[in-house]
């Protein structure tokens, strides 16, 4: 049985080209022009992912509302937000939605579906768990591929697929400085440095707050970031 | 100039009212004298003509030879000293043929007794040897009697004699000597009126020689000089048709006073006998001084009134023309006025009458006027310049206090709403609320222009998204190799139009990280130099150069955000010049502050654009590069220097050397 993706975009010719697009890819997809409707609809049947626009109609906020309703629904639903404005991220990011990833809407549809197929991945290693062949450790941080899931200390870190993918980036060469260039084409993104600059940050913030010492993250003027290694050990990776 | 210097010099305009106050002091003050002077003429001419019938005769039958017989307030004590002799010592004089001897001659009467002073003057010099004491002939008739001496004393001191021919009689006197001749002052026997008196001064400077002086000539038949005493009835009669405050004299042909009116008041109404100060002569001075003589008052007595006392008017009334004069006493407070009218008997000047008016009323009236007046214009012109003054230092302090807080609202963008003077309700509070208004105007403009490029690519995003993703959709479909070239083609332009409207938000998605940047102390010569290498690693093969002062240069900043701006400034030099020219990053040190610049060599700013060059949407760069362009770069350094307090400033070097952009960091 084909997965369930519900889209919530006012825009009902984005709405289409994006439903067209996953149901190319072989999903099953239903479009809701508003909250209400979306709500109604999803009460019913809950899909096994989401796509919410921030700005719904003239309810410039109406996205995050709807993803907390239907977070409380389900606390495992898959969100993705789509959002025109960058001041949004940091809305998304801050307020602890809980959603799985974040889009502007600028992105390529292949992007788009990448993002899909990523966070059904990460879903269906989490619910299939065992097997954790990609397990990249860097010292206390333990970063598995397969299930997306990152932990520092062994206390899991809460990531977006965007701001996984680039740890990933950082992490595969500790102590070499990655461009923002090199992290933008490593995470499947296309924003530019200043959004790279503000997603490290809310990278690190949420290590912070895990670990109130954490400071691997090193930003390197004029060049990009790097991952620092902590002393030779960590240096060495168990399987990759 | 400035406000307060003009309304200061406009104030200045007020002092001509003292001025035109002064002018017209003077025209009153010459008013009153003409008033007076003429008052003065007519009184004098009138006596002049009315002069009684006996008095006319008597001046046409004047004897042929007279000295003038002074009224002595009292006996002159003999001794040689003229102190005691009033009207002065102008008298009768004669003169030897050779000129060496000259004998001044007085006469005068006290109580009946005659009085006689000879001052003798030689004027060749020193005793010369062999020489002889002088002796004097001396001859008086009177009804008395007819009295002759020969005064040839062997040493100077009191003289006793008895008359030598005629009636007999004793004559007292004093024979003083002095540096040149000598003095005798003498008590007649005879009579003091209607007497005749002749002498003669004998001397003999050498061996041989000898010089004679007097009227004495022959002892036989002797000239005789007529002692005539000031006309009493005359005077009276001058007296009742003068006017009030004035002197009138009748003097003969010669100056010699005839009769005399009488002293003239000297308990003046107005000055009350009080000095004038010197201020006050000074005022008189400055007001009248080119119509007021100064000369010497005249003696209390005249006996004779000469041009010498009278600047000049006796002389032109002895020659049949009137004549006045003013003056002013050298310390006193008088000022006269002197008239001469000469009396004309059968065709003849036979004397004139000076009628001489005292006016120090016209004096202190004068100086009270025009110490009122220029005090009251004086402190009323400093008044109203103080008052100007104060008023446009004020105006002044206000408008220089509204056009600094406009520039500061201009330059830093202050609140409009903070402009001083807006609640005022003149014209400058009008004018305060206008720029209040204007700045409102153009700080909403420059928000919007500021924000125009976020709220732009905002609104762009969503056809953008339309597009793109139907031009994806398209992809997918089975199309021709035709409609695929066209379809890349389209996604290509969608990509630069993606890019366009990234660049377009970016300085509004800065202005939001500069709220949530991270602020450390940071050593910015470590941050420029790894910068720098990161800038070498980019753009490869230009030369980037770091110049760095040796000090330590810690700085408390946003590093992210001076990261970035420099990245801009780097990415603007490298635009602006060729891949042969050179970048070097600058980093001073300065008292306060440090500047952190970008210097390229190879591109010249144009002038007009200097001052708008960190401004949102503007661009200088005349090709057009691979990348969109949008002129916001130099719009982000400048935020990051204002989110420090800093300063951004770009400038040509000299010479064409290039172009450096600054960066003011203060510390």
């Amino acid at each position: 049985m084909p997965r369930h993706i519900a889209i919530v975009e006012d825009e009902a010719a984005i709405r289409h080209n994006y439903e067209d697009a996953l149901r190319r890819y072989g999903y099953q997809v239903s479009g809701y022009s508003d909250q209400h409707s979306a709500l109604t609809a999803l009460k019913r049947r809950l899909p096994d992912l989401v796509i919410i626009d921030v700005g719904l109609g003239d309810e410039v906020e109406g996205g995050f509302e709807l993803c907390r309703e239907l977070r409380s629904l389900s606390k495992s639903l898959p969100i993705i937000f789509l959002t025109a404005r960058d001041s949004d991220l940091d809305v998304i990011s801050g307020l602890r939605l809980g959603a799985d990833d974040y889009l502007t809407k600028d992105i390529s549809l292949q992007h788009l579906v990448a993002r899909v197929v990523a966070l059904f991945r990460r879903v269906e290693a989490l619910s299939g768990g065992g097997h954790d062949e990609k397990l990249l450790q860097r010292g206390p941080l333990k970063f598995s591929v397969e299930r997306m899931e990152v932990s520092w200390n062994d206390t899991p870190v809460a990531l977006t697929v965007t701001e996984f993918w680039l740890i990933h980036s950082l992490i595969r060469h500790p102590g070499h400085v990655r461009t923002r260039q090199q992290l933008m084409d490593d995470a499947n993104v296309l924003v530019d440095d200043q959004t790279i600059t503000s997603h490290v940050k809310r990278i690190r913030r949420k290590f912070v707050r895990v670990d109130p010492d954490f400071d691997r993250l090193d930003t390197v003027y004029g060049a990009g970031y790097r991952w620092k290694p902590q002393g030779a050990g960590d240096v060495s990776s168990s399987a990759e | 100039m400035r406000l307060r210097t003009k309304l200061v010099a406009l104030s200045l305009l007020t002092l001509l009212l003292p001025w035109s106050g002064w002018k017209l002091l003077q025209e009153l003050e010459q008013f009153l004298r003409e008033t007076q002077q003429g008052a003065l003429l007519a009184s004098a001419r009138a006596a002049a003509g009315a002069l009684p019938m006996e008095f006319r005769s008597r001046l046409l039958f004047m004897p042929g030879l007279y000295a003038p017989m002074r009224q002595l307030p009292q006996s002159p004590a003999l001794d040689g000293y003229g102190d005691d002799w009033t009207g002065g010592e102008q008298g009768l004089e004669f003169v030897s043929e050779d000129g060496g001897l000259v004998v001044n001659f007085l006469a005068g009467e006290n109580g009946g007794r005659l009085f006689v002073m000879l001052d003798v003057r030689d004027n060749s010099s020193g005793p010369a040897a062999g020489r002889e004491n002088p002796t004097i002939l001396l001859m008086a008739r009177s009804p008395r009697g007819l009295f002759s001496f020969t005064i040839s004393p062997e040493a100077p001191g009191p003289v006793q004699l008895y008359s030598e021919r005629g009636d007999s009689g004793q004559l007292d006197g004093y024979w003083l000597d002095r540096e040149s001749g000598f003095r005798v002052e003498l008590a007649l026997p005879a009579s003091a009126t209607n007497t005749d008196i002749s002498f003669q001064v004998q001397d003999a400077p050498g061996a041989g020689q000898q010089r004679v002086a007097g009227p004495l000539e022959d002892p036989g038949r002797p000239r005789w000089v007529s002692l005539v005493p000031q006309w009493q009835d005359l005077s009276r009669w001058l007296g009742r048709s003068q006017i009030a405050e004035t002197r009138t004299w009748l003097i003969d042909t010669q100056g010699w006073v005839l009769a005399d009116s009488g002293s003239q008041p000297t308990d003046l109404p107005v000055s009350g006998g009080q000095k004038t100060t010197w201020v006050q002569r000074l005022l008189y001075r400055l007001v009248a001084g080119s119509r007021t003589r100064l000369l010497e008052p005249w003696p209390a007595d005249p006996v004779r009134l000469e041009d010498g006392i009278s600047d000049g008017i006796i002389g032109k009334a002895l020659s049949g023309h009137e004549a006045l004069s003013w003056t002013q006493g050298l310390e006193t407070a008088t000022v006269w006025n002197t008239v001469a009218v000469p009396v004309i008997l059968e065709g003849a000047v036979q004397g004139s009458i000076v009628m001489r008016s005292t006016s120090d009323g016209l004096l202190l009236v004068t100086n009270r006027a025009l110490g009122r007046l220029l005090f009251t214009t004086l402190a009323l012109s400093l008044g109203l310049a103080v008052g100007l003054w104060y008023f446009a230092s004020r105006l002044s302090g206000r408008v220089q206090r509204l056009s600094g807080a406009v520039s500061r609202a201009m330059e830093n963008g202050v609140d409009p709403d903070t402009l001083p003077l807006r609640d005022d309700r003149d014209e400058l509070g009008e004018l305060a609320r206008n720029n209040q208004k204007l700045l409102r105007a153009v700080a909403d403009y420059s928000q919007y222009l500021q924000t125009l490029a976020g709220k732009l690519s905002h609104e762009l995003k969503t056809p953008l998204a339309i597009t793109r993703s139907s031009l994806d959709n398209l992809s997918s479909q089975g199309l021709g190799s035709e409609s695929r070239r066209f379809l890349e083609r389209a996604q290509e332009g969608v990509d630069r139009q993606g890019a366009i409207i990234r660049a377009m938000s970016e300085a509004s998605r800065l202005e939001a990280a500069i709220g949530a940047a991270d602020w450390e102390v940071v050593d910015l010569a470590g941050l420029v130099l790894r910068c720098a290498e990161g800038y070498r690693a980019i753009h490869q093969g230009r030369e980037i150069a770091t110049l760095l002062p040796e000090e330590n240069v810690t700085l408390r900043c946003a590093p992210d955000l001076l990261a970035q701006a420099l990245d801009k400034l780097v990415d603007n030099a490298v635009s602006l010049s060729s891949a042969d020219d050179e970048i070097a990053i600058i980093l001073r040190l300065r008292q306060d502050r440090c500047e952190l610049a970008v210097r390229n060599s190879g591109s010249r700013l144009p002038d007009e654009l200097q001052e708008r060059l960190f401004d949102s949407l503007v661009s200088l760069r005349e090709k057009r590069g691979a990348g969109p362009h949008l002129g916001l770069g130099l719009y982000i350094v400048r935020l990051v220097a204002s989110a420090h307090d800093g300063a951004v400033n770009a400038r040509n070097l000299p010479d064409d050397q290039g172009v450096e952009f600054q960066l003011d960091l203060p510390l």
